[in-house]
């Protein structure tokens, strides 16, 4: 059996909360039928939105490639079934109520029929291709991170693989209350996670690997130990991190895991350390023993406000109108639609917007799941906030800078340090929204930076065309100069002309010598030609 | 006592001087201060504010001849920047109200191809000749609006620009749940 280290190390800040899980530790994954209808947005990555490699009305294959990565930081798309594909237009999506965004639309061949749920046995073949291999496949399934980011897998293995990682830590933390598909995961296909884990660390070529799992996960911990234990590996550990939220943000992992508290702006990579989550690991070895692309991940769809709250194993771009039929509807309870966990998710307006690969939670609210807020109130400076917060920042001053809008100040009180893990707006006694100033705030600074582009670009080409156009002035006034009568002439010009004259010269002659031999009694005007 | 004052009021009337010399004698500094003012306007080179460009503005605001409100697209922001950088008092910024980012958009259906739209540009963001199709490079054009006016056949046309990549609008809105009521 293999030892389950509990972890030595701490992290600053950070709050125990009820995990609000405990249906959903012992049910298993459940395989949505497929649905009449998928929403594909092209935008699901950090990057640029991926391009369409499908035109409206054709017949796609189930798994096949539908739109491209335009950058690394895009991962492809590919159809989770077989289906037609009936629109490419703008959709609502997942974020601001008026987030909108380009979407493939498919109509589903076989609407209803159930996809496969995850298997059982995940294979004992050696694995030994390549790195560069390895993230080739990774790319051409379209992995990309579960976690919420959705950041191709491919590129963090490349990047990380550049500087020979010494460690790869699968996090397997599921620290937000309510998120219970990781754990579902690592409890059904935990031999298939390790596996998918091991061929992450081979893709990046990190030396070692860690599992970090929660400590109120037991079933999954089990699982994940005797999975290891038939694998034999001696280069995997598996730890149990203490039952304290953040513990799944990745700097607070690696600090938990390693005891190193990477720096401001430093990143995992220059630490020697590739942070995967437990279902992008199962997704990678989807994508390499079993060939399938990354085209449906496990939601968990809870709350008060659905009436079976359930792991749900459905395609990308289902709507979540039909995630929360398919576990029963909604309740009388029903309050809010959040998207993500209860402390970084996103309120949502409407049912009909797509999940996608980063989509892990469906949180249905009733009142009972959402503290009463109540009218905000001034800040009462109670500190509580600065003790929470993992990232050692001081909440109260950030907001006050974010009010004032102030670029100087927000980068002095690290703004974009924030992880934004919403424990300050948690526990704040005056209910300030502290997230939503600070989201707010990184928004008008990105906005300003690019702006502050835009403008350096625009001045470097306006000052090129005034130069341009200086110069084709003065190549202007040079040559009217040159023409100008009365100017002393150069001897190259005075050679020509004479040149010139001399020709004209000699071909009157000859002219003339034609008429006077032609017509005799033509007088000469002049001596007759020489030649 | 005296020996304090003589000190004292030498010492003022010394670098006084010095002071009143430096003045007269060292150039001013125009050309540093057109820079830093030409620095935070936003390079649309809309000539909203009655000069040819960006830096002939700046150059007029240094001189003390323009006032600093002049420029819609730089709005509030930049009015109250430029009042801190030159001590002046921030006015209300005069002409159109700040728009949304646009960029000129040729509908090809419409564009002769006569080129009358090319020198208009102020940051060379119309690519074409004459009698061929023009068009507008969206990543470089400010939105400035001069190549309406020369076309003869109206067929530009201002329209927002496109979210840029990773645009934060989607996430502004918090969620702003509790993790410790019922349930």
């Amino acid at each position: 059996m293999v030892e389950i280290e509990p972890t030595p190390h701490r992290f600053p800040g950070g709050l125990t909360l009820p995990g609000h899980k405990a249906a959903l530790q012992t049910a298993p994954i459940e395989v949505l039928p497929l649905p009449d209808e998928l929403v594909l947005p092209l935008r699901q990555h950090p990057g640029a939105p991926a391009l369409p490699l499908v035109a409206v009305g054709q017949r796609v294959e189930a798994g096949e490639r539908i739109a491209a990565a335009p950058d690394p930081l895009t991962a492809d798309l590919h159809a989770p079934a077989e289906a037609t594909v009936v629109a490419l237009e703008r959709r609502a999506l997942i974020g601001a109520p008026d987030a909108q965004g380009q979407c493939l639309v498919l109509a589903c061949a076989a609407p209803g029929s159930r996809g496969e749920p995850p298997a059982a046995d995940p294979g004992a073949g050696a694995i030994d291709t390549p790195a560069a291999q390895i993230r080739r496949r990774l790319a051409a399934a379209g992995v990309a991170g579960q976690g919420g980011a959705a950041f191709p897998a491919a590129t963090k293995a490349g990047v990380a693989s550049a500087s020979q990682p010494r460690l790869l830590i699968l996090n397997g933390a599921e620290c937000e209350p309510y998120v219970a598909c990781d754990e579902a995961l690592l409890r059904t296909g935990a031999a298939a996670v390790l596996r998918g884990a091991e061929w992450l660390r081979r893709a990046a070529g990190a030396t070692a690997g860690v599992i970090a799992i929660e400590a109120d996960k037991a079933a999954a911990l089990a699982a994940m130990a005797a999975a290891l234990a038939a694998t034999g590996w001696t280069h995997w550990r598996l730890q149990r991190l203490p039952v304290r939220y953040p513990a799944g943000a990745e700097r607070q992992l690696i600090q938990l895991v390693t005891g190193e508290e990477l720096g401001a702006g430093r990143l995992p990579a220059e630490a020697g350390i590739v942070c995967h989550n437990v279902g992008t690991a199962y997704a990678a070895w989807q994508a390499l023993e079993q060939d399938r692309a990354m085209t449906h991940r496990v939601v968990t769809v809870t709350g008060g406000g659905v009436a079976r709250p359930a792991n749900v194993l459905a395609p990308i771009g289902t709507p979540l109108a039909t995630l929360i039929e398919f576990c029963g509807g909604y309740t009388a309870l029903a309050h809010r639609l959040i998207v993500g966990g209860p402390l970084t998710g996103v309120a949502v307006a409407d049912d009909a917007r797509p999940i996608t690969k980063g989509t892990h939670c469906v949180l249905v609210a009733a009142p009972a799941d959402l503290s009463n807020p109540g009218p905000e109130r001034a800040c009462i400076r109670c500190g509580d906030c600065v003790a929470v917060c993992p990232a050692r920042l001081l909440p109260q001053q950030l907001l006050q800078a974010a009010r004032r809008d102030e670029d100087d100040e927000l980068a002095r009180q690290r703004l974009f340090d924030c992880i934004e893990c919403g424990l300050c707006a948690h526990v704040c006694p005056s209910h300030i929204p502290l997230v939503a100033h600070y989201r707010r705030a990184k928004a008008l600074v990105r906005g300003r930076q690019r702006d502050a582009a835009a403008a350096a670009q625009a001045k470097a080409r306006y000052e090129a065309r005034e130069r341009r156009l200086a110069a084709e002035a003065a190549e202007l006034a040079a040559a009217r100069e040159a023409r100008r009568p009365g100017r002393p002439a150069a001897p190259s010009e005075v050679g020509q002309a004479q040149d010139r004259r001399a020709a004209i010269q000699a071909a009157l002659d000859r002219a003339r010598a034609r008429a006077q031999q032609k017509p005799a009694d033509a007088p000469p005007d002049e001596e007759p030609p020489a030649s | 006592m005296l020996a304090a004052l003589l000190a004292l009021g030498g010492l003022g009337a010394a670098t006084g001087g010095a002071l009143a010399l430096a003045a007269r004698r060292l150039p001013p500094d125009a050309d540093g201060l057109v820079r830093r003012i030409d620095a935070q306007l936003p390079q649309t080179q809309c000539a909203q504010c009655g000069y040819p460009g960006c830096r002939p503005y700046a150059e007029a605001i240094a001189a003390g001849e323009a006032p600093i409100n002049r420029c819609p697209p730089g709005g509030e922001r930049l009015v109250t920047t430029l009042a801190a950088l030159l001590d002046r008092p921030a006015l209300p910024v005069a002409g159109a109200a700040p728009a949304p980012a646009q960029v000129a958009v040729i509908d090809p259906e419409r564009c002769i191809g006569c080129a009358l739209c090319l020198p208009a540009c102020p940051v060379d963001a119309i690519v074409g000749a004459h009698r061929y199709l023009h068009a507008v490079l969206p990543a470089v054009c400010t939105g400035c609006e001069l190549c309406l006016s020369p076309c003869p056949v109206d067929c530009i046309t201002l329209q927002p620009a496109a979210a840029p990549a990773g645009s934060p609008t989607a996430d502004v809105l918090p969620a702003r749940p509790s993790a410790t009521g019922g349930g």
